[in-house]
């Protein structure tokens, strides 16, 4: 059977962080510290999260993110990064958190290329439905982790799971917002923070979150030229959301920066406009120009008064959702908090999640920012040595105690921030017309789905919409449209968006290569599309 | 609304294809699911149209495939309906109807085609075996391992995503109430009537009375039986599926092996389902198996099934794996379905078990006969609950 075999293999760590960013950082540099295997899976070449984007290892980038803000993700970075002893496994994703089975032994045998009718599948079977295993209810301790590898894919089974996948950008549908140009402006952030390159030429940034701004900055350092950044906001809510005391006080540092930044764009000549929207982007093949429509103080766009910038980019900035389909493939117990990144998971005080030894730290749990995920990692990296039988309950106490009132400090300022930085109710369904995609990967009008809603009243939930008319099952297997069909089905039913649920994650939780999945080489081309 | 004569339990392709059947007839009916609408095995089957026998009713030895071979007049019964059921229900439900292969890779395979094809004819259905050069003109696309192939030319697939939910639409034209997101928790026989307690979603609970009861509740079959205080032999099985990502129209066959366990089809929107009946894993509940809670795939059983897909279909190899999910399906002790009456509880009627997507619509018709007529106009006697007699003759109450 050859390769097949290691293929699947019953290897086994003490602790798996998924997620290499700041949580799991700082979570891998506890650990290691009281002498527990870790194993760092993460699905970028190299470790620092979104957040810190590195440089690819065989660049050499002068002044690689200097500004402050960066400082304390960056010293955990540094404190673990090159530690030989952790076990990092990049270029890797998890496809999968599953309950181990009993059966290891006898399936990497009833797999084999000798076809699936052996005595051992047999007798497999026959097990599977006789035996009683070791229980297997929630809380049965270990996980399985099914994992996509450079080379593969393998299961690693784990005695504990750090899971900390961190957010993406809330994507916002408008009428031409799959036009090739239209980013997040994180994700244009991502091009210039990793690789110092421009991703473009004249930018306009539209949003709610303030992100915009650090991305608009950046943008101008890079020489590039920012046509306008479009808060929704209303002056004097951006500006409290920018100045408010609470803020001022505890967080001098992001303050400072920010109106730092407002003072360069002002003397860039770069318009800041506020009580806007983002309704349409135009262009022959790419982006050519963004059309921005005042939100009218009842929340409502009004499109008669628009301007148009000519652009070549838009970065969409609304805020962020929380990456949660493995949370919700484990099977882990969610809640749903619009303004602090949809579908989070909920978490006792040790950040342990409803199901045994799944512990869950960073943006899944809210998103709060990046030197908060730090004390989340490290809270839930005691919390993993004190489930472990590592550490009793008063030293895992104290030792926590002060990561506790970090985060609580921190907690605050990112509440304060959520609430500021949240798109009016309803933007999300304004900026939609009927002939805007809404499921980009199944090219799925917002219109087609709520004819399909008129026409099949029993449909009251996303998965049963995703059913009968293929949103959200392509590609992205929902990330992208999820929170917009939600809005969408809860709005045509009169409920809220989480009566109506994400999508169902199942493992695999993202697109996997035949040929990593295969027990044979294949060779024949990719067939033609 | 109507008085309700019938209460359907179960929303998946047999309960609302029954709701309309006997709506059609003029019944009152009150179709109640427990989740939402066509979302377990109903929707995330493969949507195979199968009619020759599957590779689960000929593996277990020649005895026993002559036995399950008695389910081909329901077969070919079940080619009609799908034939005109897309212009019955007004509705585009992808059938199509280009052929099927069941391909061998060795000589023992071709043994089984032989005998399996014995068998389908002996009970009039009439498939050509297919030399390697006769499939290969056929089926360019399938690899050099294959030697032979057992061809019905009208076999197919449907999209299950579809049919449920068109069969839900026509049926509530005809008046049918349709109550999703709602349990069953009781069922009482009161002189000629049913009384049957449900609770909706909020946890309202009321009785509705009704003349008969079908259980069309698939997996959860045995479940309703019990609140009948009834045995239904139907056991819970959670099988996995695979999507793989579009491709050009490439595989215009159901494609199935003869000794292993494969179905693999092209769908209209250009994505290759592969599937064939290859377990995921219960979670536990105690000492019980959950088909509440989420099943979890097994890895090894999604890469074999796979990698059995790759081979005999080479041009899929390049492409990504989209998702997989897992669909609990019901079957009973003897593979035959449930179809009938129960004759120890008077107006308690079962459709379930079997192939329930290619079957599904003609037991849903045959059924609503037999409720509103006394007798259907094919006879279902070979697949009547009465085959367990011997064990509901120690529960029936009266």
């Amino acid at each position: 059977m050859g390769a097949s075999d290691q293929q699947v293999s019953d290897a086994t760590c003490d602790v798996a962080i998924i997620g290499a960013g700041p949580s799991g950082l700082a979570a891998a540099a506890v650990l290691r510290e009281h002498g527990v295997g870790v194993t760092v899976i993460d699905e970028q070449p190299r470790a620092g999260g979104q957040i810190l984007r590195q440089p690819p290892k065989n660049f050499s980038v002068a002044h690689w993110l200097p500004a402050k803000l960066y400082d304390r993700v960056k010293a955990a970075l540094h404190a673990v990064s090159e530690q030989q002893d952790i076990d990092w496994r990049f270029q890797s994703t998890v496809l999968g958190i599953l309950r181990p089975s009993a059966y290891r032994t006898l399936r990497a045998d009833a797999s084999g290329a000798a076809g699936p009718e052996s005595a051992a599948v047999r007798s497999h079977m026959e097990r599977q439905t006789s035996v009683a295993g070791p229980d297997q209810k929630l809380g049965g301790g270990a996980h399985e982790l099914w994992i996509q590898g450079p080379s593969g894919c393998y299961l690693l089974r784990a005695n504990a799971v750090l899971l900390a996948p961190g957010c993406y950008e809330r994507p916002l549908a408008f009428p031409g917002w799959t036009l090739p140009g239209v980013m997040g402006a994180g994700a244009i952030q991502g091009f210039v923070k990793s690789q110092q390159f421009v991703p473009g030429n004249r930018f306009v940034l539209a949003g709610s979150h303030p992100l915009q701004l650090v991305v608009a900055d950046q943008l101008l350092t890079a020489g590039a030229q920012v046509a306008a950044v479009v808060f929704t906001q209303r002056k004097q809510q951006a500006l409290r959301m920018l100045r408010h005391p609470f803020v001022a006080l505890r967080h001098h540092r992001q303050l400072l920066e920010t109106s730092h930044i407002l003072r360069r764009l002002r003397r860039a000549g770069v318009p800041v406009i506020f009580g806007h929207t983002i309704v349409r982007a135009d262009g022959a093949h790419a982006v050519e120009k963004a059309t921005i429509a005042e939100i009218n103080p009842s929340g409502t766009i009004d499109h008669h008064k628009t301007h148009v910038f000519e652009c070549d980019r838009i970065g969409v900035c609304h805020g962020f959702l929380a990456s949660s389909e493995l949370a919700r493939q484990a099977g882990a117990d969610m809640h749903w908090k619009d303004h602090a990144g949809g579908w989070l998971a909920r978490h006792d005080d040790w950040l342990e999640s409803s199901i045994k030894n799944l512990f869950v730290a960073g943006e899944i749990t809210s998103v709060d920012g990046a030197d908060a995920a730090l004390e989340k990692g490290r809270i839930a990296a005691v919390g993993i040595l004190r489930s472990l039988g590592r550490l009793d309950d008063n030293r895992a106490r104290s030792l926590a105690s002060n990561a506790r009132k970090r985060l609580s400090h921190l907690q605050r300022f990112a509440a304060v921030l959520q609430q500021l930085a949240q798109p009016p109710a309803g933007l999300a369904l304004q900026t939609m017309s009927d002939d805007t995609l809404l499921c980009r990967c199944e090219s799925i009008q917002r219109g087609e789905l709520q004819r399909a809603l008129a026409d099949n009243k029993h449909v009251l939930s996303a998965d049963a919409a995703k059913l009968l008319t293929r949103v959200g099952m392509g590609l992205c297997q929902g990330r992208l449209c999820g929170d917009n069909v939600a809005r969408v089905i809860a709005d045509a039913r009169g409920v809220q968006p989480d009566e109506v649920g994400p999508f169902q994650a199942q493992a695999p939780v993202k697109p996997v290569p035949l040929a990593a999945l295969t027990r044979e080489r294949i060779t024949s081309p990719r067939p033609r599309m | 609304m109507k008085p309700v004569n019938v209460v359907v339990l179960g929303g998946g392709l047999v309960g609302c294809a029954a709701a309309y059947y006997l709506a059609r007839r003029g019944a009152g009916v009150l179709l109640v699911e427990q989740g939402d609408l066509n979302r377990e095995a109903s929707g995330r089957n493969a949507g195979s149209l199968h009619f020759q026998l599957e590779y689960r009713l000929i593996r277990y030895g020649d005895e026993l495939a002559a036995q399950f071979a008695q389910i081909i007049p329901l077969s070919l019964v079940a080619l009609e309906d799908w034939r005109g059921l897309e212009a019955e229900l007004r509705a585009d439900l992808e059938v199509g109807m280009h052929g099927g292969l069941i391909v061998a890779e060795s000589d023992a395979d071709v043994a089984l085609l032989e005998r399996r094809q014995a068998l389908q004819e002996k009970w009039g259905l009439a498939s050509q075996l297919l030399s390697a050069a006769e499939v290969r003109r056929m089926a360019p696309y399938l690899a050099e391992s294959v030697i032979a192939a057992g061809y019905f030319p009208h076999e197919g697939h449907a999209n299950p995503r579809l049919v449920a939910p068109a069969f839900a639409r026509r049926a509530e034209e005809l008046g049918v109430t349709i109550q999703s997101q709602t349990r069953v928790t009781g069922l009482m026989r009161d002189g000629a009537q049913w009384v049957v307690t449900v609770v909706d979603r909020s946890g309202r609970a009321r009785e509705v009375i009704a003349d008969a009861v079908l259980n069309a509740a698939g997996a959860w079959a045995g479940e309703i039986g019990a609140l009948a205080h009834l045995h239904l032999p139907i056991f819970a099985v959670p099988l996995s599926m695979n999507v793989i990502e579009r491709a050009a129209p490439l595989i215009p066959h159901l494609v199935q092996h003869a000794s292993q366990r494969l179905t693999l089809k092209q769908v209209a929107a250009g994505n290759v389902l592969v599937g064939g009946g290859w377990p995921s894993r219960f979670s536990r509940e105690g000492s019980a198996m959950s088909t509440q809670r989420r099943a979890d795939p097994v890895v090894e059983n999604v890469m074999a099934n796979l990698t059995l897909a790759a081979r005999l279909v080479p041009a899929i190899g390049g492409l990504h794996l989209l998702r997989s999910w897992t669909g609990i399906t019901g079957i009973t002790t003897d593979q035959m379905p449930l179809l009938g009456a129960v004759p120890e509880a008077p107006g308690f009627f079962v459709a379930a078990g079997g192939a329930a997507f290619t079957h599904g619509p003609t037991y849903a018709r045959l059924v609503s006969e037999l409720i509103l007529e006394g007798r259907p106009s094919v006879s279902i006697d070979l697949y009547s609950p009465a085959r367990f007699s011997h064990i509901n003759n120690f529960m029936a109450s009266v």
